[in-house]
């Protein structure tokens, strides 16, 4: 529960930024208890007690800037702030600003930083990573200073099976977390993981989590996160807002590479739609959101925004089922690949702001990106002969899809690119819930788009498309033993040469299957206040606590 | 009139516990996985299937709709799959937004549709009444969420005089208002348009009949056999229309709110259907049966006390 003090503080914010006029501060102060000179008073060393109605738009703008509350939007509602269980990147958003990792990114870049560590070290073998604690950080609301123990306990947490943790194969080959005081201990690995230091520790699954806060608190801690970071959990109203408070006491463990935090209060506001989104930020209900692809021009041309369009490193594709007795024969495949036209389907489906992808990996993924991948450029004549070769007439076919952006003129120029070499296409639309069901009847389906979201290191873009993938995420049912064996031994590679050349020997298998027609990396488009700066990750996911008022 | 009452309420209960049963067998019929959902992009086999058990998935559909039936009637409509928060205190954070907006729109629609329909009935066939009637059919083909639409880029957007998200704060009332204001125009104007054509229509009716007729003989004011004679007999087909408005009104709300960012029951049901969050579905939907339920209780209950006939009717059963 907030003091008095607290919601006066916050309705100060509100002035200062916009959200309440004078008349609507002196009818809330009153409700709060204060008098009317009282109140009279915070307006006038608010720049805001002259008999003007308020402060001018522009003075109130920068104000709110500098110390106010930064409004943000989520694409959907949080539900679980627990790192080992959360399932969305909006739970992330928010808990990226209560929590804090021994290392994390440096907000904008892959860089890995300390953050709660003062020191971190690997092993030559990559079999142990030692580590000490800055000192005398504390957990938010008074749950204890931030120790060795609580390390264990967060890491060990999500690696024990008996915790059922969607995440624990981040840390699938922890052995253990050695103690060694309160300030300093080792990570154990059982063999050596490439992607810890990628896509386990400078994220989520990194946190380190107060060992008291979660026993004590049980599933509560759910929504009632306790982490180190700038800001602390204040409350949650479904559908409505998250609210988080700038922590007072906070230990500055991210202080070196973030300065002081910027904001008195951030709050995370679900907006599903995304063209509701656009009009949310103009008219200035909220200071950042992802922005819809058609808005991209509109805030590009209005003066008070700034767009940020963010290659992620996420991957579109249109699938190809190998097992479906019409699909087997290679040639079929390689005729739908030359049939369909991707730069069109660009243009069509994403404004042509997305950029073409030749295979799984994007370059901003930094390892195992296959720089000469071919591009398959439309060639109506080849892909009739590869039919005519293969004594395919009058193959009819059902191409799959979800809502998702651009899908729909995606799928209609796919359906006429196949048309014009002679391959009918039915197109079919399913519920987002039901096109990700897992399962045998996965095995019916023929043609199929779909989108991948990763992480910042390549194990979590190939692990989908083992032989043990068939029936969950391996859609295309194509099962290679080399390419099973290079992805593990790429999964324990730590030289980043060596493991490039391995996932580049991966997507050459993979293309010559021919079971993909890739289509694009998507490109998140984010737009903010001209008075903001964001800050937003190589892979599409944004920092609020982070983000800062510019000087203008 | 008790028996009559009591008749009622165990015919709305007969309803209530249908709509539970279908909505039982219902959620399962639809495909999709909410173990997949919860569990995100990291779901493998063992861990689903672990989890499918934790949540009692795998349980027969018959003791599920059994169990949701029981627990139903002590209060208790289960936990969101994600969260594990209560189903009843996630209703009840929205509920009052969408019975707000629901009253208010139709309100709004009684407000305008009323009058603009007696002004027409009582104006027939002029100029007028012509401006009216085109006025009405076209608010009664305009979806709310295109209304939504336009009346937010206006007043939004281009005027800045309203806000664009969000519901406001019931601690500041007239905030609470100005964000209302948009999503229950929007929501009205549909049943503004159909209110003035049914208040048209049945005023035009009453005013052939005899008693109207006798009144202007007798020399009575035009007004007072408008509004107290004609009025009050024209306004019973109306009531019995509102009960079933408030049903559609609580089921077009869902636009609104997608459009508007506004929390609300339908919001929270759309949402939780596309994750296949059963127990919020369960729990919503069974929600907006009931209000509709005693919507037209209520409805008719008003009619009956409006219509003499009917209480004479009834007395002679």
């Amino acid at each position: 529960m907030s003091t008095s003090d607290d919601r006066v503080e916050s309705l100060v914010d509100d002035y200062l930024a916009r959200r309440v006029n004078r008349s609507q501060f002196l009818r809330r102060a009153a409700g709060l208890g204060l008098s009317l000179p009282a109140a009279s008073a915070i307006l006038a060393a608010c720049g805001g007690g002259g008999g003007g109605g308020g402060a001018s738009g522009t003075t109130e703008v920068k104000t709110a800037g500098a110390a106010g509350t930064l409004k943000v939007r989520l694409v959907n509602d949080i539900s679980i702030l627990d790192p080992a269980f959360y399932p969305s990147s909006a739970d992330e958003e928010v808990a990226n600003s209560i929590n804090e990792g021994l290392v994390t990114y440096k907000p904008g870049t892959f860089e890995v930083v300390n953050q709660l560590a003062e020191t971190f070290t690997p092993h030559a073998d990559g079999l142990a990573f030692d580590f000490t604690l800055k000192k005398g950080i504390p957990f938010h609301k008074n749950f204890g200073e931030v120790t060795a123990e609580d390390v264990k306990f967060s890491y060990e947490r999500i690696a024990d099976p008996k915790n059922n943790a969607p995440y624990r194969g981040d840390w699938s080959t922890l052995k253990e977390v050695v103690v060694k005081d309160t300030h300093s201990g080792t990570i154990v690995l059982k063999k050596p993981f490439a992607p810890l230091m990628h896509s386990t520790l400078p994220v989520g699954s990194g946190w380190v989590l107060s060992k008291k806060a979660v026993t004590e608190l049980g599933k509560k801690y759910a929504t009632h996160p306790i982490g180190s970071g700038p800001y602390e959990f204040v409350s949650w109203t479904p559908k409505q807002k998250v609210v988080l408070r700038l922590f007072k006491d906070y230990g500055g463990a991210s202080s070196a590479f973030l300065g002081k935090p910027a904001w008195s209060e951030i709050q995370a506001i679900p907006i599903d739609a995304d063209s509701a989104a656009d009009i949310a930020l103009e008219t200035g209900s909220i200071d950042f959101a992802q922005i819809s692809l058609p808005g991209v021009d509109r805030f590009k041309a209005n003066n008070a925004f700034a767009v940020h369009e963010q290659p992620t490193l996420d991957y579109q594709w249109i699938g190809i089922n190998m097992l479906h007795p019409k699909l087997k024969d290679i040639r079929i495949r390689q005729a739908i690949r030359y049939a369909i036209d991707v730069p069109a389907i660009l243009v069509a489906a994403f404004d042509g702001k997305w950029k073409r992808a030749n295979a799984i990996l994007p370059p901003n993924m930094g390892t195992g990106y296959w720089a000469d991948a071919p591009v398959y450029d439309r060639d109506v004549a080849k892909a009739k002969g590869l039919l005519q070769q293969a004594g395919v007439s009058n193959l009819s076919l059902t191409l799959q899809y979800t809502e998702q952006t651009g899908s729909k003129d995606l799928v209609q120029v796919a359906q006429q690119n196949l048309a014009d070499v002679g391959i009918q296409v039915a197109l079919k639309q399913v519920d987002s819930a039901s096109f990700y069901t897992l399962g045998k009847g996965l095995r019916d389906r023929e043609l199929f788009f779909v989108g991948y979201v990763t992480e910042p290191d390549p194990y979590w873009s190939f692990i989908w498309f083992t032989c043990s993938q068939f029936d969950q995420w391996n859609w295309m049912y194509w099962c290679d033993k080399q390419f099973d064996s290079l992805n593990n031994s790429a999964t324990g590679e730590l030289d980043k040469a060596k493991r490039s050349q391995m996932y580049v020997e991966m997507q050459k298998l993979w293309d010559a299957a021919a079971h993909t027609v890739w289509i694009a990396y998507p490109t998140i488009p984010f737009g903010a206040k001209k008075s903001i700066q964001a800050a937003i990750s190589p892979h599409g996911r944004f920092y609020p606590y982070a983000f800062k008022p510019t000087s203008a | 009139m008790v028996r009559y009452l009591l008749k009622r309420l165990f015919m709305a209960f007969v309803v209530v516990v249908l709509v539970m049963a279908f909505l039982g067998v219902l959620v399962h019929l639809v495909p999709g996985d909410p173990v997949k959902v919860i569990l995100g992009p990291r779901a493998d086999p063992q861990l689903s299937e672990i989890v499918r058990k934790q949540m009692n998935l795998d349980a027969p559909v018959a003791t599920q709709v059994w169990d949701f039936i029981v627990n139903a009637f002590q209060g208790n409509l289960g936990q969101d799959f994600l969260s594990q928060l209560p189903v009843t205190r996630l209703i009840a954070g929205v509920l009052p937004h969408t019975v707000i907006l629901a009253l208010a729109s139709l309100g709004l629609a009684v407000l305008l549709g009323v009058p603009l329909g007696v002004f027409a009935a009582t104006h027939q066939n002029s100029i007028l009444d012509r401006i009216v009637g085109i006025v009405s059919v076209s608010f009664i083909t305009m979806p709310p969420y295109v209304a939504g639409l336009f009346l937010l880029l206006i007043f939004s957007v281009k005027l800045d005089v309203l806000p664009a998200i969000g519901s406001g704060s019931f601690s500041d009332p007239v905030d609470y208002l100005k964000h209302l204001a948009l999503p229950a125009v929007a929501l009205a104007v549909t049943w503004i348009g159909y209110l003035a054509r049914l208040v048209r229509a049945s005023m035009l009716e009453v005013l052939n009949t005899n008693y109207v007729r006798t009144a202007h003989a007798f020399g009575v004011s035009e007004r007072v056999v408008f509004y107290k004679y004609a009025l009050k007999n024209a306004i019973i087909p109306t009531v019995a229309v509102l009960g079933v408005g408030l049903g559609t009104l609580l089921g077009g709300a869902i636009f609104i709110e997608v459009i508007f960012t506004r929390p609300g029951l339908g919001s929270l049901i759309f949402g939780a259907i596309e994750t296949r969050n059963y127990p919020i579905v369960r729990g919503g939907v069974l929600c907006v049966a009931v209000l509709f339920v005693l919507a037209n209780l209520l409805a008719d209950l008003s009619y009956r006390f409006l219509d003499p006939r009917t209480r004479t009717e009834l007395a002679r059963a």
